[in-house]
């Protein structure tokens, strides 16, 4: 069992295929608690991508994993993750495995609080809906949060990207450090 | 070449535009889809630029409304979103979208299609 200051952790891991690799008992016993009929043999071999349901949250997860790739730090970002009968903050730590190709997702429950049921927590959608856009830079991926523009990480915080309801719809654009790389490498300043 | 040039991303849309002038084409900027179709009703253009997820209106659907009103301009999609592409493949082809670009491109990508527009 991994478990760390009392907390249960709920392990995954993909390879670099981003397929899943690995699950710990705990979370075959999360998902199953929470109404998933799944088991091991199900999970494993499956396309992290596809687990995830918005086009906004996929393509964050897919930045979220180059960067991961990229940097021999942990990234740590709270996120929502409720049930028909409660509201959940839960805390998800990815890193690279030293000495494999394995990103491990490790998510923690930092606080749960009950709620009146709800039949379908969020209704099936081709894509976001929300209201609000998070300009991203197709550069070099960086977001802009608060009028700076940060790592995607720092953003999932400063923005609390997972923590509400629904994710914004993503708009590509660049970023000012960009516009000056790339006109530069152009000649046409 | 007349061209319109539509990205929220005012900076990106910007920067494209006075590309193309620098290149010696006539190109304005639209930051959203309202504006494009409000330019496009008002003047020809020879090749719209469109990004593919735009706030209130989305690139795609600009198109669509651009085509039923017999709009024939070229139309070159750029889009940051390379899974939307695969899943837009024959709306795109309906809406004759003669090529999509992924984000980040460069000037030089940029170039090649309008000089094939141009041809």
């Amino acid at each position: 069992m991994i478990e760390q200051g009392g907390r249960i952790r709920y392990v995954h891991r993909i390879n670099a295929d981003g397929r899943i690799s690995f699950v710990n008992d705990d979370w075959i016993a999360f998902a199953t608690a929470n109404g998933y009929r799944t088991s091991r043999a199900y999970q494993l071999g499956r396309a992290l991508i596809d687990c995830i349901g918005d086009e906004e949250t996929r393509h964050v997860y897919a930045r979220l994993i180059e960067r991961t790739c990229a940097s021999s730090r942990a990234i740590r970002f709270v996120f929502r993750c409720d049930s028909p009968h409660s509201r959940r903050w839960m805390r998800m730590r990815m890193r690279h495995l030293r000495g494999s190709d394995e990103i491990e997702f490790a998510s923690e429950l930092l606080h749960e609080e009950p709620r009146a049921t709800v039949a379908l927590l969020r209704p099936p959608q081709a894509s976001s809906t929300s209201e609000r856009v998070l300009s991203m830079c197709s550069w070099c991926k960086s977001v802009l949060a608060e009028r700076a523009w940060v790592e995607i990480e720092q953003a999932i915080i400063k923005l609390g990207l997972f923590s509400g309801n629904g994710m914004p719809r993503i708009s590509h654009g660049i970023c000012p450090g960009c516009k000056n790389r790339l006109l530069a490498g152009e000649g046409t300043s | 070449m007349k061209i319109l040039v539509v990205d929220d991303n005012r900076l990106l849309a910007t920067i494209l535009a006075d590309h193309l002038i620098a290149r010696g084409h006539q190109a304005v900027a639209a930051f959203d889809g309202h504006l494009a179709e409000i330019f496009c009703d008002r003047e020809d253009y020879d090749l719209v630029v469109m990004d593919m997820i735009l706030p209130e209106v989305d690139g795609i659907d600009v198109l669509e409304r651009l085509r039923k009103k017999r709009h024939k301009c070229h139309a070159l999609v750029i889009t940051g979103f390379p899974e939307l592409r695969e899943k837009e493949t024959e709306r795109l082809a309906r809406l004759d979208v003669s090529a999509v670009l992924e984000k980040p491109f460069s000037f030089a990508d940029v170039d090649a299609v309008v000089e094939r527009f141009s041809a």
